[in-house]
């Protein structure tokens, strides 16, 4: 899994490709974690290149979400571009529970960039 | 193998790292004997199984047991369709005692088993002194088998 990190108007993007299962999970929480560790609580995961998720996956985004809003901070999803991985996130409803958009453009614009 | 043409039977080690090859041997099984299973049923289909295994690994086995999940590719007729089967020889549980999660609050665990159901038509779940066993059906719109 390749991901490329960006800063600007000091919200963070991290863009994981690929798949996000249970065999990787753990590396992309480790990785956002380490950034929520150094301060970052405006958070973009732009999924757009990811093309499976699980429910592993799903954890992920919810443990970063929840400590990103503790710290009064957001994360905001970039849907994936295929359309048979964007399932997850309807029938888990996450799209009603995270600011979802269909590109990092918008979702750095969402947070007033 | 099977003497079944359209069944495949195969073991796989229950770790992470080989689901992703188990989810190749479905689409083989798919495109070989399925002549029409659009992409949004075949990674549903993929989905659920990969769920199934994640709980029998993380669940049944543990981080402490080794050991292997047997899975079965089928048809099924009357309605058409594709049935997966997956045993293992873990701990079992109870299937009826799952709470499906409140989907207006983000919670870090519960969304595999009711991603399962939401993405199969039929899952039911069976044990015995021996073995757990996992039976996942996906009905099909267009039901001609190539073999």
């Amino acid at each position: 899994m390749t991901k490329i990190t960006e800063y600007s108007f000091r919200v963070t993007t991290i863009a994981p490709t690929g798949r996000i299962d249970a065999f990787n999970a753990p590396d992309l929480r480790a990785e956002i974690h380490a950034l929520l560790d150094d301060g970052v609580v405006r958070l973009i995961i732009d999924l757009q290149k990811v093309t499976f998720c699980d429910s592993a996956a799903m954890a992920v985004l919810v443990s970063a979400l929840k400590r990103a809003r503790q710290a009064n901070g957001d994360v905001k999803l970039v849907w994936p571009i295929e359309k048979t991985a964007r399932r997850i996130f309807t029938l888990t409803k996450f799209d009603r529970v995270f600011d979802m958009t269909d590109s990092a453009s918008d979702a750095l614009a969402a947070f007033g960039g | 193998m099977s003497s079944n043409p359209s069944k495949v039977e195969f073991n796989i080690p229950a770790k992470y790292s080989d689901l992703s090859s188990l989810e190749e041997r479905l689409q083989q099984f798919i495109t070989r004997h399925i002549q029409y299973c659009d992409d949004q049923s075949q990674y549903d289909i993929s989905l659920a199984m990969h769920e199934i295994c994640t709980n029998i690994i993380d669940h049944a086995y543990g981080p402490n047991q080794i050991g292997e999940i047997e899975i079965s590719f089928s048809l099924c007729h009357n309605p058409f369709g594709l049935e997966i089967e997956l045993i293992d020889n873990g701990r079992s549980f109870e299937f009826d005692s799952i709470i499906a999660p409140d989907l207006n609050e983000p919670q870090v665990r519960g969304y595999g088993l009711f991603l399962v159901k939401q993405l199969m038509d039929e899952v039911t779940y069976s044990t015995c002194d021996t073995h757990n066993k996992w039976l996942l059906t996906k009905f099909l719109p267009l039901h001609t088998s190539v073999d």
